[in-house]
């Protein structure tokens, strides 16, 4: 056992406890800078004033409600739902350094977006999308044997199709031409496009994601313990796959949309996990607001630095997180 | 304690893996009654494992019938409805994430709770009286990642004993234990008997056996090659079975048996 994890489990409230507070001080640190700034009685003022007022400020107000808000909203939902399917995965796959991009739904992703925008097609988001999903399907029909999704396969099966689709990304930016840049921009991951338009879909995924996990909070507990699922009477070889898919499509909402995030839906899970130990009744809710925080904080961060693509911020953050964790468990 | 009721039915079960037949069905047949110990004895390979795994549900069987006490023959139970009957513990379990002890038996529970419901504070006191029997009371808040391999061990067991089952197959359950703790898991055994399960347990070791069964399945090759009461094991069924020589003591005062592996080739 780690040194980390001989040390006494955390009380959970106070992970709450702080985890909410720090989840509000990343929204409101992201609504208050920017190019426009504004105190934080300014953010408030407007933010009472409801959506549609008419108040004197109006450009602030637009600045909040159009711009700022639903960015702010959607990276804490992404990272919300990125982190849920970490744990998920995490819990699933039995290691506690699994990601939610395993069954190659980044992969996917990616290629589908980069072909659209190669192609010049104004559709990335879907592209992205169906790339995702395709990734996912054919990770998912060779992970079966003798008729029965194989765990070990199906992880393998991942690796290979995201070292193939990984080739085939790197091609078609050779063959890009002067979109290169747009690609590499997009795979970084970005919500500097953030719009209402968007909190749609990515409240779907984390609703599922939210309900699948939620309700399978004794099973993820049985799975990751290294107990036989099936000597406990779950039925362990659809609970499983199940799980992975759901996860699966709701990372698939997220990359689509904003590209690929790294590292949220490791890091964060695995963290919790040490300091609040494995009961998923508590780690689901911890590391949802702890990926929400993260990420909120992460993307206000990213805008302050001249828009950087948050996806290298996380993985500026989390790379020596994970590093540190690495040592510890040597 | 001996009734006449049947927890366990086996009848000619075989499985098939990887293309090899692990289990030769044709005479793999045998009955548990309710308060029966039966050891379940073997040389390796020989498909003790698989047996029970078999049993459990945990490896697909190629043809044969398990049945459960008295449910109707060709119905085939359901993984929750088999947690119910049936608790296995497993050899060599590993323990992946750092759950408490407490957490870890209380997740023997799982197959008498609803789909949507949550452990209660009588799965906790079942728990707690599990951990008590196999010598653990004292460590349920005790991470199973820092067990000893012994107490790892109990651990799953008092995890089958949670889960209330009326047959209980073991795999080994004393190979990583100290004599002392392999005498008590004997001991529970046998009190778990005549509380009326049934139980079957694959061992390595025969004095064991021999001490703590009513009944010895000796298996070989996949074959069910010998079916005989504890006392009557003889010299002669064990070189069948081992394939070399034994000699048999009997322990003047108890009247009990042991027996010896001897070092001369037997022929065949």
């Amino acid at each position: 056992m780690t040194r980390l994890e001989a040390r006494e489990r955390r009380n959970p409230l106070w992970g709450y406890f702080g985890l909410s507070l720090a989840l509000l001080g990343a929204m409101l640190y992201g609504l208050r800078s920017g190019d426009v700034g504004m105190e934080l009685a300014d953010v408030a003022r407007m933010l009472a004033a409801g959506p549609r007022a008419d108040v004197s400020d109006s450009f602030l107000h637009t600045v909040i409600w159009q711009i700022r808000l639903p960015r702010v909203l959607a990276s804490a939902a992404a990272g919300a739902a990125l982190s849920a399917c970490g744990v998920i995965f995490q819990g699933v796959l039995r290691n506690p350094l699994a990601e939610p991009y395993t069954l190659g739904v980044a992969s996917g992703g990616a290629f589908g977006a980069a072909c659209a925008i190669t192609a010049g097609l104004p559709w990335v988001t879907s592209a992205a999308f169906i790339g995702a999903m395709s990734a996912l399907f054919l990770v998912w029909t060779l992970g079966q044997r003798e008729g029965e999704t194989d765990i070990a396969r199906i992880v393998l099966a991942g690796v290979a199709v995201s070292s193939i689709l990984g080739a085939g990304l790197t091609l078609i930016k050779s063959l890009a031409g002067d979109k290169v840049a747009l690609i590499v921009i997009w795979l970084m991951g970005s919500f500097s496009a953030a719009s209402w338009r968007d909190l749609l879909p990515l409240s779907l995924a984390l609703c599922v994601v939210l309900t699948v996990s939620l309700t399978h909070v004794k099973e993820l507990d049985i799975m990751a313990s290294g107990a036989s699922g099936l000597a406990l009477g779950m039925d362990d070889a659809r609970k499983r796959p199940f799980l992975l898919s759901a996860a699966s499509l709701a990372v698939a909402f997220v990359v689509s949309r904003f590209g690929v995030i790294g590292f949220v839906g490791l890091v964060v899970p695995h963290l919790l996990r040490l300091i609040f130990g494995p009961p998923h009744i508590r780690l689901l809710p911890l590391s949802m607001l702890g990926g929400a925080a993260l990420l909120c904080a992460a993307d206000t961060l990213a805008k302050n630095l001249n828009e950087l693509p948050v996806g290298v911020l996380t993985v500026l953050i989390g790379g020596p997180v994970f590093c540190v964790l690495l040592w510890n468990r040597r | 304690m001996n009734t006449d009721k049947i927890s366990l039915s086996v009848q000619n079960l075989s499985v098939r893996l990887r293309g090899k037949d692990i289990l030769r069905g044709d005479g793999l047949s045998f009955s548990l009654r309710e308060g029966e110990i039966a050891g379940l004895l073997g040389p390796n390979g020989s498909g003790k494992s698989t047996l029970l795994r078999a049993i459990t549900g945990l490896v697909p069987r190629g043809g044969g019938v398990v049945r459960f006490g008295d449910e109707a023959p060709g119905r085939f139970p359901n993984p929750r409805e088999r947690a119910l009957l049936c608790a296995y513990v497993a050899q060599n379990e590993q323990f992946t994430a750092a759950y408490t002890v407490i957490e870890s038996v209380m997740m023997g529970r799982y197959p008498h709770i609803s789909r949507f419901g949550s452990y209660r504070a009588a799965d906790y006191e079942l728990a707690s009286d599990a951990l008590k029997r196999v010598d653990l009371g004292g460590f349920e808040n005790r991470r199973v990642t820092a067990l000893s391999g012994g107490e790892a061990a109990r651990v799953v067991i008092a995890r089958a004993l949670a889960q209330a089952t009326p047959v209980l197959l073991l795999d080994e359950p004393t190979a990583a234990l100290d004599p002392r703790h392999a005498m008590m898991v004997s001991r529970l055994l046998r009190d778990l008997a005549s509380e009326g399960k049934a139980i079957l347990v694959a061992m390595h070791e025969v004095n064991l056996a021999l001490g703590c069964t009513d009944r010895i399945l000796f298996l070989r090759g996949g074959r069910l090659v010998s079916d005989t009461a504890a006392d009557a094991v003889d010299e002669k069924l064990l070189r069948s079975v081992y394939g070399i020589s034994w000699e048999i003591w009997k322990l003047g005062s108890s009247g009990r048996r042991f027996v010896l592996p001897i070092e001369e080739e037997a022929a065949e």
